[in-house]
């Protein structure tokens, strides 16, 4: 053990001493991509979401507010690990409030291609959530595996007669949910000795979304300098759009779908984000929810710490391929 | 649980608190701030030097700033450098400028060795 810690203390000293060419954590060509707060972004980073809230709209079901981190660690250029976990708490429409820890949720990223010259990524993602970790009360008994897609493109290549829209940029995420049972049976014995049994659906899904921000550093930076400073200058006014149809069970093609307008204020190791959630359909709720997000670029921090890995510290991100 | 959660958040706040206040300015990449001649604007005058602040300190080699007219001729001096006082500050030198539209190019090393990169417009209306 004592072995183990040595080694790992030099790693660490080799590492802080080590210095390498690297490009800023979600930065394609000139375009910074902020974290979006309901649809993944495209890059792999080294990153730490270290709190993120959503109090859900109030459905059928009821209201869920979840509040948990995130964080990502590159283990090469394009190869990102992702470890996640929400406390939830809920408040059923029949039945009374409860609150424990969700399941632990880990993924990965792997960019597939990348333009500097068009601000473009484009990302292929897994995701999984592993059933049975926390308590039944709040937690699902099953898990559910997510293999994705996706991109980010900035417009900064659109022609000079439309250069006040080459702020603009889009990133968006297409999944496929699959849970490892289809059905889950619960079976109990009433007082009077009879056995009930309890079967829940669990349908494959089609999450997808994607996420349209203004870059006002963009805007002041490369097309016009309009004399915003600080904070004002730092912001990305966002609006996020996320759907998911569920494709096999008795809920099939009852698509819920939420927009979620807000803003991103990015400084130089922090991104605040706040928007709120707003319920396209019926099935989707009734009043809005709220997405938040504090998250901090661990990469710029401690960049010597954050983007080492066994095989040395991480070289640039961005490289054409 | 709730008052554990009411101390991890507590945690949390003095912690984004700690992060944000806590300045460490040679360690994270270098965006501009602002510039002279300021992005997409029209001077009346020829201006002799293009001047871009950044948010971040420069590494002098590599940083540099070339400015080309709309027939891409070079029209700095090839003397890009980083203000000495102000390591934040990157600038060029200018030959003297006719009426027309210029484009920067500039390229940035931070003292943390990110690179950032990007250019920008301007134009010169002696009328």
């Amino acid at each position: 053990m004592k072995q183990c810690w040595i080694i790992i203390l030099g790693a660490l000293l080799s590492a802080s001493l080590h210095i390498s060419e690297t490009w800023a954590h979600g930065v394609i060509g000139k375009r910074f991509f902020p974290a979006t707060l309901v649809v993944d972004d495209p890059f792999a980073s080294d990153e730490l979401d270290l709190l993120k809230v959503n109090k859900g709209s109030k459905n059928e079901d009821g209201t869920e507010t979840g509040v948990g981190f995130e964080y990502s660690k590159r283990l090469t250029p394009d190869f990102e690990l992702s470890a996640g976990w929400q406390y939830l708490f809920q408040k059923p429409t029949n039945g009374s409030s409860t609150s424990g820890a969700g399941n632990p949720e880990f993924g990965f990223k792997y960019v597939l291609a990348r333009s500097p010259d068009h601000e473009f990524l484009f990302t292929t993602g897994f995701d999984a959530e592993v059933g049975g970790i926390g308590p039944a009360r709040v937690a699902e008994r099953i898990s559910t595996f997510a293999p994705g897609l996706l991109f980010g493109k900035g417009l900064g290549d659109l022609p000079d007669s439309l250069k006040y829209l080459r702020p603009l940029a889009i990133n968006g995420q297409l999944q496929v949910n699959i849970p490892s049972h289809r059905r889950t049976v619960t079976t109990t014995f009433t007082e009077d000795g009879d056995i009930e049994q309890d079967t829940e659906q669990h349908p494959t899904t089609i999450p997808f979304g994607f996420a349209v921000n203004y870059s006002i550093p963009y805007l002041q930076s490369f097309v016009k300098d309009v004399g915003l400073t600080a904070p004002l200058a730092n912001l990305f006014p966002i609006v996020e759009f996320n759907f998911e149809t569920p494709i096999s069970g008795p809920g099939k093609k009852l698509t819920t779908a939420f927009a979620n307008p807000g803003i991103i204020w990015v400084g130089k190791y922090v991104e605040l984000g706040l928007e709120a959630q707003l319920p396209m359909n019926k099935g989707s709720g009734k009043n809005a929810g709220i997405n938040a997000l504090v998250h901090i670029f661990i990469d710029d921090l401690f960049p010597n710490f954050f983007t080492w890995t066994p095989w040395g510290v991480i070289g640039p991100t961005q490289q054409s391929k | 649980m709730i008052r554990f959660g009411k101390r991890a958040l507590g945690g949390v706040v003095v912690l984004v608190l700690s992060t944000t206040v806590w300045q460490t300015p040679a360690q994270a990449h270098a965006f501009p701030v602002r510039s002279d001649p300021r992005v997409g604007w029209t001077v009346t005058v020829s201006p002799p030097k293009v001047t871009i602040w950044f948010d971040g300190e420069l590494e002098p080699v590599f940083s540099t700033i070339t400015v080309y007219n709309s027939a891409k001729q070079q029209m700095d001096k090839g003397n890009s450098r980083v203000n000495g006082p102000d390591a934040n500050m990157l600038e060029v030198d200018l030959a003297p400028l006719a009426s027309g539209t210029y484009h920067v190019y500039w390229k940035a090393l931070a003292k943390d060795t990110h690179v950032t990169e990007g250019d920008f417009t301007f134009a010169v209306d002696k009328k």
